[in-house]
């Protein structure tokens, strides 16, 4: 299992389910919370396992690459602060804003990291080291299928 | 892109979101609040199934026996999956929403590790690297993934 290609899976689930979530802030507020509360949720565990399983390894191959994964962090970190404040809402028209807010940021950052900063990691990690880092992520994530030793 | 990985990559998304549901369940206040949720979800894990029925399962079934009986059983559940998301939404009161969602996580959860156990790496013996790169591409076109700037690999 290749790190970058079961990320690239998370980016694609989210995706979808991000356009699901636009899709029903159009038609009500009244979910906003309920809704950002699953997304939210996933999106943000999303964001903790590429920092500690893959950008904690590919930021200590170069400065390029520390750089790059800086900005990505504080992408996460954009986020997170995003939906915490979501959270302290108490719903109605600003919670649904500030949900499709933080979809676009999020949305915005994935294409960063596919753009950016996967290309980068498969060109800077060996093969064996995606591998390694892809069977860490099964197993934070509970999938038994681990593909290619 | 292995078409296998990053099917895998979308079970380790549904799996966190089942483990936030189950412990967040039993707070729901309403059968509407169940609803809402079961329906965002609900359209994911069929996405997801739709994907596996039209690229994997497609493309592993006249490799295996006549009537590939494993393939057509997990074809079976993508459908009852589907119509336990239905229940949720037709539930009329909290209790019944809440338990037919969370009958349909077990049954998602048991189909995902059937699926990762016996038909991926089952797709991994039968079909070539070549293979897997290109139905990982037509995944990738229909996920919209980078679809910004094309394909580095």
């Amino acid at each position: 299992m290749n790190i970058i290609d079961a990320l690239l899976g998370e980016h694609g689930a989210l995706y979808v389910e991000m356009e699901q979530l636009e899709q029903t802030l159009q038609e009500s507020v009244a979910d906003a919370q309920a809704l950002a509360a699953i997304v939210g949720g996933a999106i943000e565990a999303h964001s903790r396992l590429e920092d500690e399983v893959l950008f904690s390894v590919l930021a200590r191959r170069s400065a390029e690459a520390e750089g790059i994964i800086r900005s990505m962090q504080r992408m996460h970190e954009d986020i997170g602060d995003a939906l915490r404040r979501l959270r302290a809402l108490p719903g109605g028209v600003g919670a649904r804003d500030l949900a499709l807010s933080a979809i676009a940021l999020a949305r915005e950052h994935f294409s960063a990291e596919e753009e950016l900063c996967f290309p980068l990691a498969d060109q800077v990690l060996p093969a064996a080291v995606l591998s390694e880092l892809g069977a860490r992520w099964a197993e934070r994530r509970g999938v038994t299928y681990v593909g290619a030793p | 892109m292995d078409i296998l990985d990053v099917l895998a990559g979308e079970h380790g998304v549904f799996y966190g979101q089942f483990d936030d549901l189950e412990r967040t369940l039993p707070l729901a206040t309403a059968a509407e609040e169940v609803q809402v949720q079961a329906a965002l979800l609900g359209a994911a894990v069929e996405a997801h199934s739709a994907l596996e029925d039209d690229l994997v399962f497609t493309a592993v079934e006249p490799h295996l026996d006549a009537g590939s009986p494993d393939v057509r059983g997990l074809r079976m559940m993508h459908e009852e999956i589907a119509d336990g998301f239905g229940r949720v939404r037709a539930a009329r009161d909290l209790d019944t929403a809440r338990e037919e969602f969370a009958g349909v996580i077990g049954l998602a959860r048991q189909h995902f590790l059937g699926e990762e156990t016996f038909l991926f790496p089952k797709a991994r013996t039968l079909l070539t690297d070549e293979t897997r790169a290109a139905l990982g591409a037509t995944w990738a076109d229909r996920r919209g993934v980078m679809r910004a700037f094309g394909m580095w690999r």
